[in-house]
């Protein structure tokens, strides 16, 4: 899987003709969804907090979402929860906190599903290895910056 | 919590234009959404004879979430206004898929009630459970949903199998999207 931090970049799309079933699940290989490239769409810092925290409460967890979109047509989406971790030197790096969210159901070589958690696990993997976040630090940043 | 389900006419008379005005307070006031409302009630061209609600309310008979439910054989909000949330899919009009919509979840009786964070309490839970269930009884056996994404979260923590139809789109800066719910 690859990524681009430009969502207005093009990239070269070495993927087979990909299409939507009719249970709106877009269907592919692990390998091939290799070859497909994303781009960030949107992250976001989690909602989930009370209205009014009493006085003087703070937040001590950081957390958010981001979605990110494939250049293929129909539109592969995946997005994901993370966590702000502080690592033992006292830095701060993002980590995924959920299984990833998407419209993809992975198949194998007999083009059959190998089902939706399988299909979460592989995904997970893919997103592990690949460095998404840098691309939503900065965007976090810019988006809450006061 | 308990929950009250129906058309219209199926309702307490009286209670839908309360079901109106909290949608108003959730969306309009507290949300900020940019909806049609008039005189404290948020309604629009899909609330008709037809569309049923589904509604908790708390022990002191206030209401605290409502949901949304519309047959896809007559207009309906994905396939008249968000069509492109389905990735190129033609909208479904069918009796065997409905649509659920302006789900919220807010006790504005609780100190801590976030229009923001409605989508993670066991009331949330229970009014989603209430709200499948209540479109499979008049024979839904898919749901597609317009929400915001974290719905998403709400429906994999409810244990439902669910899955987006496509990417989402931004509005006003948040994420809305299209996701699709089995009800079998």
């Amino acid at each position: 899987m690859n990524t681009i931090q430009n969502p207005s970049a093009i990239a070269y799309n070495r993927m087979p003709t990909i299409t939507l079933s009719l249970d709106g699940y877009v269907r592919m290989t692990f390998e091939q969804f290799q070859q497909v490239t994303l781009s960030h769409l949107i992250s976001g810092l989690d909602e989930d907090m009370p209205a009014e925290l009493p006085q003087g409460a703070t937040v001590s967890v950081i957390s958010g979402y981001t979605e990110w979109v494939s250049d293929t047509i129909p539109t592969i989406s995946i997005g994901w929860d993370w966590v702000l971790q502080a690592s033992h030197h006292g830095d701060r790096y993002y980590q995924r906190s959920s299984d990833p969210r998407s419209n993809l159901m992975l198949i194998d070589a007999k083009q059959i599903d190998i089902g939706p958690i399988k299909t979460a696990v592989l995904l997970g993997k893919a997103i592990d290895d690949f460095e998404w976040q840098n691309t939503v630090e900065q965007f976090i940043s810019n988006r809450y910056a006061p | 919590m308990y929950v009250i389900a129906g058309t219209p006419a199926e309702l307490p008379a009286g209670f839908y234009p309360k079901v109106a005005n909290y949608r108003h307070r959730v969306f309009v006031e507290r949300l900020g959404w940019q909806l049609q409302s008039f005189d404290g009630a948020e309604q629009d061209q899909f609330d008709h004879d037809h569309t049923v609600y589904v509604v908790s309310k708390n022990e002191h008979d206030e209401i605290t979430g409502c949901a949304r439910l519309l047959p896809t054989t007559r207009p309906y909000l994905l396939g008249d206004v968000f069509p492109q949330l389905l990735n190129g899919m033609t909208p479904p009009h069918t009796s065997d898929i409905w649509e659920l919509s302006r789900f919220a979840v807010v006790d504005f009786n609780s100190r801590t009630a976030s229009p923001l964070g409605q989508f993670s309490s066991p009331i949330a839970i229970n009014l989603l459970q209430e709200t499948i269930a209540c479109a499979a009884e008049r024979g839904a056996k898919r749901i597609i949903t317009v929400s915001p994404v974290g719905v998403e979260r709400l429906l994999k923590r409810a244990g439902f199998h669910a899955h987006r139809a496509g990417p989402p789109m931004i509005i006003d800066g948040h994420p809305i999207f299209a996701c699709w719910i089995e009800t079998e």
